[in-house]
């Protein structure tokens, strides 16, 4: 096997300028795997992610957030105001230091903050610049703001989801927030092979509402070519049935069942005790499945909903069919297989202790990756002021009494939250 | 019906002629299947050249559809075709000696192989990374499966909705009383972990490049998803709270259902009632007194200070209903285009629950050259896709060349690029080995 190797990332200066989720986790990807990463905030307008719950203990708190604290890993958090001269001058210090810099603002608030691609190439002019908004950075539309709901509801993905018959069913977290950091990071990290051959800079744009597109681009395609819009039906599909949740023993426990072929539908049958509905012929095939969906799906809930969940996934799994429980928020942490892959760690955490983290997705054979908990509001400071950007203690000084650098007494009075 | 596009909307984000591609120089074979296919294909926009290794006869994931023209065909699946795209495709049989020769010769010459097989069956196979990584030792292999290489659930019988249900995803979303619902397009775990496999190769690649080896990435499907359901574990780890269903609803940190959807005259519109901070609060404002204009704004209402009054931690079902509620009429009356516009406009937060066609009819994106025209030969006509997944201005990536038929690049690159005579290819197509 592979000799173990240094942090594939190591030596990779991101000045990181965007804020709430998407941006962040983005960063995060390359923090992980060994890159430095200052994340630019400040004490007059903290992330939104800083100011809402979870709150550890439900106490708001800056600093007291534990999913702030998972998506800003391993971020060194640097506090800024950009409206002071001083500020703006550590501002473009840090574009000059770094190899990729990364914003979500609007398009169009870079420009007057003077940081946008032109301004920073003069300075830097082999910077990996990366935007990233609703609808990209340029169009008719580019300076429409929104959040990771909004780009779903654009791409179409809210639109296929629901009930058969029913309203469109909107996933109730910021969809693409999370989707689109993989093509993002993929995109830097393209340019920065690129950069490392030739020494050639460039700009990267990217829009979360295509990348929506990019999550269902066959149903898409299907209206382009075909003219067909598609209809919501559950967890129905047209490739497999049954493929849905069904009910079991228990709080509102779940458990998918998916069937592919009619040797698979067999085994279900023998492990439901070889009912005499399971029998019937209109059952044996998919075509005969498909047609009887819902009252299929019934009596399988009736043999589902006397056993628990675990159960009817050890049983089926046994069979050879795919099937598992549905887990809740509160069983992940516990998950069996979540656990021996060493997903969830704990991580000691300047201000809320220690707690578990979710780590990277996948494992490297030849290197582990350097989780660090998420920052302290300003917590790195002098750190990145006075040892990555080199600034004098004069101008560090300067820029304290000018107020370029905020400081925790300028915290605004948080009286409530937006989510 | 928009088949095809306007010279203004075509190549608008093409670049000038002569820049290359980020990932040029670099081989990847793709053996993956299913929504992992998006692997490959994002290497394969940043231009790399990707070969799709399929077992003769084709690929399973040439089963899903939908079809072009509605046509259940192994070369008509528009599934293959947009995941597919900037790739290249032989066919091999892994499961003859001959054929897992042949692999081992493209891979000493590849720089990656990604592949999405159930855990073992590569080693089974005889070419398992330890293997591959004694032919080649500077080989990337991303393995994107499930549940990852080890553990307790490796093996399983898996799909996506199995994956997707084991990560939290499908738990939260849906009615509070009815099952729990799948994101309705459904492949989801595979496509996250695909992208998911794409990030790690690449960060393998650097790796590589900066001094080391070739290395094994381990993607789980299951993880990538988890990350999907955002705050939701946190939520139960900071405060005990396990977030429920709410319908077309999301809930505040005070587990309130707040909609998330609004009906209007033509659909529907994603937008909430909330505030809490400054830029929500603009939003609001500025939607409220679109209201005014029209005369449609209940005095109340006008004189709400959203940044101030609105606490989502401590508001009630009653208090969200009632602000809510103007709104729901207001909406109701107007169209998604209208909505939008005056949204764009104004800064409202607010956008339209897009069907694919509104997708297709969407101006904004039609003008920044989001579709791209693909010629498919075989058909004898030119498909609109959806376009590759940023713009990049140095090396823009573009669909370069439409998914792989059946075999399409057997000589080119059997014969021509890896030199095997006309009598070896006999041999082996007699042995059913390509």
């Amino acid at each position: 096997m592979a000799t173990p190797q240094r942090l594939p990332l190591a030596g990779l200066k991101v000045a990181n300028f965007s804020w709430i989720v998407m941006g962040p986790l983005t960063a995060r990807y390359l923090a992980m795997w060994g890159a430095t990463v200052v994340r630019l905030e400040s004490h007059h307008r903290p992330d939104m992610v800083r100011i809402m719950n979870p709150f550890k203990g439900g106490v708001p708190g800056v600093n007291n957030n534990l999913y702030f604290a998972t998506v800003n890993c391993g971020a060194l958090s640097l506090t800024v105001n950009l409206a002071k001269p001083s500020g703006k001058k550590i501002a473009l210090r840090l574009a000059e230091w770094c190899d990729v810099m990364l914003n979500s603002f609007v398009p169009g608030s870079m420009d007057r903050l003077g940081l946008d691609y032109d301004q920073v190439r003069k300075r830097n002019p082999d910077i990996i610049y990366f935007s990233t908004s609703l609808l990209g950075d340029y169009g008719p539309l580019a300076k429409q703001a929104g959040w990771g709901y909004h780009s779903a509801a654009l791409s179409g993905l809210h639109y296929v989801s629901g009930y058969a018959g029913g309203p469109p069913m909107p996933y109730p977290q910021a969809y693409t927030d999370f989707t689109a950091p993989r093509f993002a990071a993929s995109a830097i990290l393209a340019a920065l092979l690129h950069r490392n051959k030739t020494g050639e800079g460039q700009r990267i744009d990217l829009s979360q509402s295509e990348i929506g597109c990019h999550g269902m681009g066959p149903a898409i395609m299907d209206y382009l070519a075909n003219g067909q819009e598609p209809e919501r039906q559950g967890n129905h599909v047209d490739f497999a049935s049954p493929h849905q949740a069904y009910p079991c023993a228990g709080d509102d426990r779940w458990c998918v069942i998916v069937v592919r072929t009619d040797g698979e539908w067999q085994a279900l049958a023998r492990a439901m005790g070889s009912p005499a509905w399971a029998r019937e012929a209109r059952f044996a095939t998919h075509q005969g499945r498909k047609a009887n969906e819902d009252e299929m799906d019934r009596r399988i809930g009736e043999w589902t909903r006397r056993q628990e969940a675990g159960k009817v996934e050890a049983m089926l799994q046994q069979a050879g069919i795919a099937a598992g429980v549905v887990n809740k928020s509160s069983d992940v942490p516990q998950d069996a297989q979540l656990r021996a892959r060493g997903f969830w760690r704990e991580l000691r955490h300047d201000a809320i202790g220690p707690h578990l983290y979710k780590g990277p997705s996948f494992h490297m054979s030849a290197v582990a990756d350097c989780q660090r908990p998420g920052p302290c509001l300003g917590a790195h400071n002098e750190h990145v002021l006075k040892d990555l950007l080199e600034l004098s203690d004069d101008e560090i000084g300067e820029a304290f009494v000018e107020g370029g650098i905020t400081t925790e007494a300028e915290l605004p009075v948080q009286s409530a939250s937006s989510t | 019906m928009p088949q095809s596009l306007t010279p203004g909307e075509k190549g608008a984000r093409q670049g000038q002629a002569g820049q290359k591609s980020a990932l040029e120089g670099y081989r990847v074979l793709d053996l993956a299947q299913g929504g992992f296919c998006v692997c490959g294909r994002m290497l394969g926009d940043l231009g790399a050249d990707v070969i799709k290794i399929e077992p003769p006869g084709g690929d399973e994931t040439r089963r899903l559809g939908p079809f072009l023209d509605n046509t259940p065909d192994a070369e008509k699946s528009l599934f293959w075709y947009f995941y597919n795209a900037n790739k290249r495709g032989v066919t091999l049989n892994l499961e003859s000696a001959d054929g897992r020769a042949v692999f081992e010769e493209m891979a000493r010459r590849a720089d990656i192989v990604v592949e999405s097989f159930t855990p073992g069956r590569m080693e089974a196979l005889g070419l398992g990374y330890a293997r591959l990584h004694a032919i080649n030792p500077r080989l990337i292999m991303t393995s994107m499966t499930y549940f990852g290489q080890e553990g307790p659930k490796a093996r399983y019988q898996a799909t996506d909705l199995v994956a997707w249900a084991a990560s939290g995803a499908l738990y939260i979303n849906g009615e509070p009383q009815r099952e729990p619902l799948d994101v309705g397009y459904h492949h989801q775990a595979s496509l996250s972990g695909g992208a998911e496999g794409a990030t790690g190769t690449l960060i393998a690649l650097v790796g590589r490049e900066a001094g080391g080896e070739g290395q094994h990435v381990d993607v789980s499907a299951q993880e990538s998803s988890l990350q999907i359901t955002g705050y939701s574990p946190e939520y139960w780890m900071a405060l005990g709270i396990d977030l429920q269903r709410v319908g077309t609803s999301w809930p505040t940190s005070g587990g309130v259902a707040r909609r998330l959807v609004f009906e209007c005259k033509d659909g529907h519109v994603c937008f909430t009632v909330q505030g809490g901070t400054e830029g929500i609060a603009r939003s609001m404002n500025a939607l409220v007194q679109w209201m005014q204009q029209e005369g449609e704004c209940p005095d109340w209402l006008a004189r709400y200070a959203w940044n101030r009054e609105y606490d989502a931690a401590t508001i009630t079902l009653e208090e969200t209903q009632r602000l809510e509620q103007p709104f729901v009429g207001f909406l109701l009356t107007r169209t998604k285009d209208e909505i939008f516009e005056k949204a764009a406009a104004h800064s409202i937060f607010v956008a339209p629950v897009a069907s694919p066609g509104d997708v297709a009819r969407n101006k904004h994106m039609r003008q920044r050259g989001f579709w791209e025209e693909v010629e498919h030969p075989e058909l004898g006509r030119k498909l609109v896709y959806p376009g590759p997944f940023a713009q990049m201005t140095a090396t823009p990536p573009k669909i370069r060349r439409r998914a792989p038929l059946i075999g399409e690049h057997n000589v080119e690159i059997f014969a021509g690029e890896m030199g095997m005579t006309e009598e070896r290819r006999r041999v082996l197509r007699a042995a059913g080995a390509i």
